[in-house]
């Protein structure tokens, strides 16, 4: 393939995606969706996370494999109220620890342990995830780490 | 440099006057070509609020919810410069508010240090065509499959039989002079305002779906019809199997007049309310308190953003996709059809699956009327021997 059309890759994605793909519906997680990822397996998963405690769900999106972001888009589609009430609240992610339990060449998965911090006025809660997010698995796709 | 090699216009019709609206317009081109140029033009450009403005609405939101993650990529495409005017467009089809332009010829690509390159404009796009609606106002790029429904119903307007029949898939063809859309368009009489008729479009895959029309018709006219692609191409269609699939959709979105018409008239009254209460009598049977086994990890992460939101999630989404419609006895004008399978029922942390014969006759009667299937569940010999008791 020359440089340029190389370059005109992207272009050609995106008219497929806007000719071919489907709006929703059963085959929808097949979609064609290019870009995003983190340089290593941790930092994919610590900014998947910042971005969607932001609410920022296309950039969370773009930390996730190729397989599930037209499933993620539609289901934080619903995660409106959670939003408008996370927005009264302090949330500190700084108490996750996260430790890679295995890596392979295109594959590693991430244990991760510790307390989201939620404060609300004077209340502070912890919320433990040791016990839900023991694997949490992750991909090498277009040789960035997205988690899968 | 001329613009373009070739723009031959065959119009295949009627002088419909598309000018109706007074609104101002929210984008568009003054003509189907120019609207493909500047779609291409600003798909290079990375220019997201004029893609939109050049889109048709049906498709706006699939460009908008599409658009965002491939910008990343489209930085590198600022480095290059693209020309149109080698491009070949020629609108080969054009009524009132719809254009089939085909495709040809090349762009010419420069920069990345190269000088420039051809590059053949059908290689980039999927079809050798693209297609483009008039709607207020202005032309926009629409690959959607309404197109095909506003060639029937606009034929039918200018008593096209041809035209209608060729919009129509294989299975269909010859029929269009009894199809309840080319109808409509005869009713409604070639100096119609088409641009009153507003549609929907939902795509269950690349190649199949159906097509509802939202404002502009009479309300006991049938609005919703089956579309698949043949070809590439959408053509207007009907399955047993996909009237049944529109019908729970439809019932499901609480959109009971659309799904009521996809039933025969004359058991239209006994069924609606086991459509009226088909999305209360599925939900019932769902175990809240079960939480998906394994869910994927933005999946759990979005139960833990609700638990830090302390919000309870019970926002229901119920889709018929694993449906399975299994068909016997089947003639040219009646089948019986089965149900099989699950309807999905899915809110965030929770999945389970419902057998839709729990809520569904197990096997239901469909009739073909004007090429148009329709569910009749009982048959005609019991409801005929009930009604002469």
């Amino acid at each position: 393939m020359t440089n340029l059309s190389k370059l005109i890759l992207p272009f050609s994605l995106f008219l497929l995606m806007f000719f071919i793909t489907a709006c929703g519906g059963d085959n929808s997680a097949n979609a064609i969706i290019v870009g995003g990822g983190a340089d290593s397996p941790q930092g994919a998963i610590e900014q998947f996370l910042n971005a969607t405690y932001d609410g920022e769900v296309e950039r969370a999106i773009s930390f996730v494999c190729n397989a599930q972001r037209e499933p993620m888009r539609l289901l934080y589609a619903d995660m409106n109220a959670a939003y408008d009430s996370l927005r009264e609240r302090d949330v500190d992610l700084s108490g996750l620890i996260y430790e890679v339990t295995t890596e392979e060449v295109d594959t590693a998965t991430i244990a991760i342990t510790g307390d989201v911090r939620v404060v609300i006025g004077n209340e502070e809660r912890l919320i433990n995830v040791d016990e839900r997010f023991k694997t949490v698995n992750l991909k090498l796709e277009d040789e960035l780490w997205r988690v899968c | 440099m001329k613009r373009f090699l070739t723009i031959l216009a065959i119009a295949i019709g009627m002088m419909v006057s598309a000018c109706a609206t007074t609104s101002s317009p929210a984008g568009g081109d003054d003509s189907p070509q120019n609207a493909i140029i500047g779609f291409l033009d600003a798909s290079f450009k990375g220019d997201q609020d004029r893609l939109l403005s050049l889109t048709c609405n049906t498709q706006r939101e699939l460009v908008r919810l599409r658009f965002p993650t491939t910008t990343p990529l489209f930085i590198q495409s600022s480095a290059i410069a693209v020309a149109f005017d080698d491009i070949e467009l020629t609108v080969t089809q054009q009524t009132a508010t719809q254009a089939y332009i085909s495709i040809g010829g090349n762009l010419q690509i420069s920069g990345g240090g190269q000088s420039a390159q051809a590059i053949a404009l059908t290689d980039i796009l999927p079809y050798p065509y693209m297609t483009a609606v008039y709607e207020e106002g202005k032309w926009r790029i629409c690959n959607s499959a309404d197109i095909s429904l506003r060639g029937i119903i606009e034929a039918g307007a200018n008593n096209q039989t041809e035209s209608a029949d060729a919009l129509l898939c294989e299975d269909l063809r010859g029929s269009a002079t009894e199809n309840p859309f080319y109808q409509l368009g005869a009713e409604l009489g070639a100096s119609a305002d088409f641009n009153e008729l507003a549609y929907s479009v939902t795509e269950w895959n690349p190649t199949n779906g159906f097509i509802k029309i939202t404002s502009g018709i009479p309300d006991t006219q049938l609005n919703v019809v089956n579309a698949t692609r043949e070809a590439g191409e959408w053509r207007i269609c009907s399955t047993p199997a996909t009237t049944a699939r529109m019908m729970l959709e439809l019932a499901l979105t609480d959109d009971i007049s659309s799904a009521s018409k996809l039933v025969c008239a004359d058991q239209r009254e006994t069924i609606l309310p086991e459509l009226q209460s088909l999305r209360q009598r599925i939900t019932g049977l769902v175990d809240l308190e079960t939480r998906t086994t394994n869910p994927p990890f933005y999946e759990a992460v979005a139960v833990l953003i609700f638990e830090s939101a302390g919000v309870e999630q019970r926002n229901l989404r119920i889709q018929v996709a694993q449906v399975q419609y299994a068909l016997s006895d089947e003639t040219d004008e009646s089948a019986t059809l089965a149900f099989n399978g699950n309807v999905r029922v899915q809110s965030i942390g929770l999945l389970q699956n419902i057998p839709l014969a729990s809520v569904m006759p197990a096997t239901a009667n469909m009739i073909r009327e004007n090429g148009m299937w329709l569910y009749c569940p009982q048959p005609a010999s019991e409801e005929e021997t009930s009604t002469d008791a």
